[in-house]
Parts: structure tokens; sequence; C-alpha cells
């Protein structure tokens, strides 16, 4: 019982800082079509702007993450329009061919700057916890997963009970559809794309903090990124959610009852079979959009 | 006892000026760079020639940038002092951008060059596979990058290394350390958890029936209650340390690279298990800066190393003094490794007053070198004897636990 429990738990609070990963990428492929394939690295390079706001200016990874939104926002939308309107205009490819080459590019740029070794965020609440009915609850996943929900709820807010948030919604069911009804598209997407980035800068902050990282982490990330997309499909972020949970609540059980590198192959398998069921990939998950 | 080297809040202006220091050095075609080492005026002779390839970009850009230091640092040296046999040292250092397939290409290429001693890169992911490609050609393999028995086994005395322990017995200590308890603290249960990687792997199982904490368990009477292979991309191990504790383990030996064994002794520290002993046994990943900024977690934790600057050994002052330079907190121990190989090369050369690969073999094979990391007659495959120093994270500070000799402290259990 305690270890059913324990389960759900920490497949809950794990599930929602995963989510907060999966979210930015479903927001930008639903709404832009375009596969970020840089959503890891962006990841990683979060990860690192916490540790270094924490390291030389002791600021706390939650007030980080309020300090890299809108780092991120703004770089991303700014990079949006100076690198990837073009090429997305021509086809979601050749965007998902740049985004791979920023990709390249940022990981040895990081790599440079940040050097490859392992860094880990020293945080008072990083190695405590608390029992509750015989769970063992990190606090640090506790604290992060308020942090995820508190994001995602504002996430789900300016999607649906403000003006910019319909009319992304309404680039996403048909550009020319919202352009015809005035809705500058150009510049809605260039608000998802950074709405999108935005997410992974504060899901790599999260992230920092739970886990001891290093640039290799990214490819990490980014298929933690598609699981989530796969499962949860383009159903906005309560499909996020699903996807996010999903992930979360399977890593935990099997790593219970299975070993950890049978447990890892199942993680993957889940990927591949959805890959299989949605046919079509990730681009197949298109059919729910946001 | 070791001293910490300060100036961690400077770490961040450095890497910023490495990364530029870098950019220059890319921009100038780093892939063909070359280290030509300072020389003084007065040589007699062709210069003796020295090289190597390292990660200089790519996964292993940290450790290989300390070990071009270390290698440029003792070429310097070695030149200011007259050089070998009054001839100029000359060190070339190729980036084989971490990978094996590029460093094949530039082994070859000091092959068809005739480079006079041929260093091994870091790690044996890359310095593996060059293993074959320096035997085929009849040259001695200086080994200051990696650990491997199979090796050393394979390659019967071809190659030479500087590493005290091998893979086989990187938890060696731990169990020395585990035995030496009183009967009533001294772990009965033990629980092991090793990365999917041919080195860990070795760690935990030895090979050809020789090593591995498997056996040292058996040996010493110890039941494994858990002995666990995980992925290198584990992100969660708190079910996998809740098992753990759950099956009655009283000591936890984690044969891992850095990021994973961070991760495990957070989580550790985080469910608040505090076993007799926890060892982070792999990659001497309590030597690494990084494992300072773990806090909390590392309190009460063992890791191996190859030698301790207490022990005084030649050549220590000078590597102290580079890792000092670049605010480490701690010497890694490739630093150690990488220039008590060199050391071999020069009492090798000095001892037969030639640069003749078998007259330097052998000598080698039957004298006893005096380096930084000990002084030892090599095992006839080519490696050191086994040695290694037992260290333990208290508060922040490490402290030698074992061997008796240079214990600066008694071990601490259970964790505190």
């Amino acid at each position: 019982m305690t270890t059913a429990f324990q389960i759900i738990v920490s497949g809950i609070l794990l599930g929602l800082i995963y989510t907060l990963i999966g979210a930015g990428l479903a927001i930008v492929l639903g709404v832009l079509r375009i596969v970020n394939l840089a959503q890891g690295i962006l990841i990683m390079i979060s990860s690192f702007l916490a540790w270094d706001l924490l390291v030389h200016w002791g600021i706390d990874p939650i007030l980080s993450v309020l300090i890299i939104i809108p780092i991120f926002f703004v770089a991303a939308s700014a990079g949006e329009v100076v690198m990837l309107r073009a090429p997305a205009r021509e086809s979601p490819d050749r965007a998902m061919l740049l985004l791979f080459g920023v990709l390249m590019a940022a990981e040895a740029l990081a790599s440079i700057g940040w050097t490859t070794d392992t860094r880990s965020i020293d945080v008072g609440y990083a190695y405590t916890s608390f029992k509750v009915g015989g769970a063992v609850i990190p606090e640090d996943y506790l604290v992060m997963a308020a942090v995820a929900v508190v994001l995602l709820g504002l996430t789900e807010l300016l999607l649906y009970r403000t003006l910019l948030g319909k009319a992304m919604r309404a680039v996403g069911q048909s550009r020319q559809s919202a352009e015809i009804l005035g809705i500058n598209s150009a510049w809605v997407a260039t608000a998802v794309f950074g709405l999108g980035v935005a997410l992974a800068g504060a899901a790599g902050a999260a992230l920092g903090v739970l886990f001891p990282f290093n640039i290799e982490l990214q490819s990490q990330w980014l298929a933690y990124s598609f699981i989530v997309v796969l499962i949860g499909g383009l159903g906005g972020l309560r499909g996020s959610l699903v996807g996010g949970l999903a992930l979360g609540l399977g890593q935990e059980l099997f790593s219970q009852f299975l070993s950890l590198g049978v447990a890892s192959v199942v993680l993957y398998g889940i990927l591949a079979v959805a890959l299989m069921v949605r046919g079509g990939g990730l681009g197949a998950a298109k059919v729910r959009r946001i | 006892m070791r001293k910490l080297l300060r100036g961690r809040n400077l770490r961040g202006v450095a890497s910023l000026i490495g990364a530029a220091a870098m950019v220059g050095a890319m921009s100038g075609g780093l892939s063909g760079a070359s280290t030509r080492a300072m020389a003084s005026e007065r040589f007699h002779g062709p210069p003796i020639t020295i090289a190597g390839t390292l990660g200089l970009t790519g996964a292993f850009s940290v450790p290989s940038a300390d070990y071009k230091l270390v290698d440029e640092a003792w070429v310097n040296t070695v030149n200011a002092h007259g050089g070998l046999l009054g001839r100029k040292v000359e060190l070339t250092i190729l980036n084989d951008n971490s990978t094996p397939t590029t460093a094949s290409t530039d082994y070859q290429k000091f092959i068809s060059e005739k480079v006079n001693f041929i260093l091994a890169p870091y790690t044996t992911y890359v310095g593996g596979p060059q293993v074959p490609v320096v035997r085929a050609a009849g040259k001695l393999f200086y080994n200051g990058g990696f650990v491997g028995l199979q090796y050393f086994e394979q390659d019967k005395g071809w190659m030479v290394g500087s590493y005290t322990y091998q893979d086989t017995t990187y938890s060696h200590g731990a169990f020395t350390v585990m035995k030496s308890l009183p009967p009533s603290k001294r772990p009965k249960k033990i629980a092991i958890l090793y990365a999917a990687n041919p080195f860990t792997v070795a760690a935990n199982k030895g090979y050809n029936g020789t090593g591995g904490a498997l056996t040292f368990a058996k040996r010493d009477g110890m039941k494994v209650v858990m002995d666990e292979q995980y992925p290198t991309g584990t992100t969660d191990f708190t079910s996998t340390i809740e098992k753990a504790q759950a099956a009655g383990a009283q000591a936890l030996i984690v044969l891992g690279l850095p990021t994973t064994s961070d991760l495990i002794a957070k989580t550790v520290k985080t469910i608040g298990w505090k076993p007799e002993v926890e060892c982070m046994c792999g990659s001497q990943v309590t030597t690494l800066d990084n494992w300072y900024t773990l806090g909390a977690a590392t309190n009460g934790v063992i890791g191996t190393d190859v030698a301790w600057e207490s022990e005084n050994y030649p050549g220590m002052k000078q590597v102290e003094a580079l890792a000092r330079k670049k605010h480490e907190k701690v010497v890694p121990s490739y630093s150690w490794a990488g220039w008590a190989i060199l050391q071999m090369i020069q009492q090798g050369v000095d001892g037969t007053h030639s640069t003749t690969t078998t007259k330097i073999r052998k000598w080698l094979l039957t004298h006893v070198v005096s380096t930084a990391v000990g002084k030892f007659k090599l095992l006839g495959n080519g490696s050191p004897p086994n040695r290694e120093v037992v260290v333990q994270t208290v508060n922040g500070v490490q402290r030698t636990v074992w061997p008796p000799k240079i214990a600066t402290a008694k071990i601490v259990t259970p964790l505190p």
C-alpha cells in the first residue's frame, strides 16, 4: 500500500515537471507545426543559467524562473523574427532543420561557455524530505512541482482567457482564416514561439534543482518532451498534463518493479509504440491542435 | 590534510576567459593545432618528440584541458632543465574531439611521423581503440589517460600505465576499509549500483574472474542484496535507493560516472538513508569540482584516489600548483596520472640513455620508477601494482581514511 502511494506521489510530482518540459514543445508544434528540436538544449541552457544565478548572485532557482522566463521569451521571439520566420513560411520542415542547426550550434557554444562538467544546484530544500502516509516526499520535487502548476495554470489562462490566447488558438486552427479575421499571424507566431521557449526555460531551472546535469542530458530532455507530446497529443496543456503524468507515473512504476535498465527500455518502448500508433510520428499529433 | 583550493567565485570569470581563449584557438584552426613547448636555447641533437591526442572539444574537454595543462607544464619544466639527453622536448597534442575515430587518424599520423613517445588520450572510450594501433607499429603506449585491465593484459607490457588501480579494482579500497571496521559496524549486506558502461561493468563484475565489487563482496563474506545496472541517462533513483534500504543494505557501492553518481548521492541524502558506508567508487567522482556543490549530500561519502598530497611524491607540488592556478578545489586524479606517465618517460630515457622503444620498455618493466602517484615497479602487463587512497568527505572537507600510514582521520560511520 505504501509502495503504491509512493509511486503515485513521486509519479505525480515528477509528472508535473515533465509536463512543463513537454508543454513548450506541444504549443509550438500545435500552433506553428514546427518540431522544436532545440527544446532539449534550451532546457539545459536554462539549467546552467539557474546554476550561474545561484552560484554568482545567490539567486534561488525559484526566483531564477522569473528571470529566465522573460529572457527566454524575448530571445526566442527575436530569434523567430530574424531566423525562423522565413523558413517557417516555406515549410515547417525547413524550420525544423534550422532548429536542428540551432541545436548543434547551441550545444557547441554551451560546451565552450559552461564546459562539459557536471553541475548541481545546492539549495536548502534540495536534500530534505518528509513523510506522508509512509511515502517519502522530497521537498525539491514538491517545490518544483508547485512552480510547474503555477506556470501551467498561468499558461492555461493566457491561452483560454486572453485575446492573445484566442489569437494563438485561431492561428493554430487555420492561419489563413485567422489572417482573414484580421489577426496578425506573424506576430502571433512570434509570441507562440517565445512562449514555448519560455516554458522550456522554466522547465530547465526546475530540472536543474532536481537532477545534477551536464550538456549531454539535453538529448534526454528532448526525448522526454517527445514522449509527453506523443502520449498527450496537442490537446492544449491538458494533453501535455496527461503525457507528463503518464511519463512520471510510468517511470516510478517501472523503476519500482523492474530493474532500472529494463525500466528505461520500457519507457523508450512507449515512445516507439506511440510513434507507431500515431503513424506519422509527431506530425500526426497535429490532428489534436490547441 | 588536503587543502581546499579557493576562488570559487572566480570560476565564472575564469570560464568566460577560458571560453574566449577557446574561441580564439578554434578560429586559428583547432583541429590541426599543436602545442609547441617553450624551449631553452642550448640543446644538442634533434628534438625528442612526444605526441598524443586529447578531447579538447566535445564530451571530455574539461579533463582533457587539465591533461594539456599538465603535459605542457611538464615539458616546460624539463626543457628549462636542459631537456632529455640534452635534447629539446617537443610536445604535440592534437584535438580528437572526444571521439575514437578522430583519435585513430591522429595516432596513425604520429606513427608515420616516427614520434618518439606516444601518449594515450583520456578515457577508455577514446583510448581503448588506439591500443592495437600503437601496438601494431611496435611502439610503447604511455598511458596516463585511462584504465582497463583487459587492455594491459592483451597488450602484454606494450602499454605502460600510471593509474595505480584498474577498473576491476575501483572498489577495492572501499572493501578494505569496510573490512577494517569493528564487527558491529562492518556491513554484512551491501547494495551495488553500476552504470551501463564497459568500465563500470568491469568495476562490478571484474575481468577473467579477477577483481570486481561482486568478487570482493563474496571474498569478505558480504551478502549482495542489490546488484543493479542502470542506464547512464537515468534521472530518478528514488525507488531504487528505497529498495536498497528496504532490502537491509548497510553499505551502498556506486560504480558510476559523475552525473549519475552525484544524483545517487543526492537521492540517498534526500530520502534520509544513512547506511554504514556509502562509496562513490567510480571515476574518482569525489575529486571533481562538482562534488562540493552537492553540499550536504556529500557528508560521510567515501571515494578513492590514486595518490594524496601528503604523500609528497616527486612532482606533486607542481601538479598541485597547476590545480591551484585553475581554482580547482582538489587535484583531480587524472592530473596526478598525467604527470606520472611523463615522469616514467623521463626516467626511462635517463635510465637507458636512449629513446629506443625496446630498451625503454625493458627498463621500465624491470626498474622502480618514482612518480607523482608513488614509487613502484610495473607489473608484467605494464600496469602499476594496485594502490589507492580512500578519502571521506566530512562537512565539505576531504580526509584520508586509508591506508593507515597517510590517514588523517578515522572513517565516520554510519553517514552523519
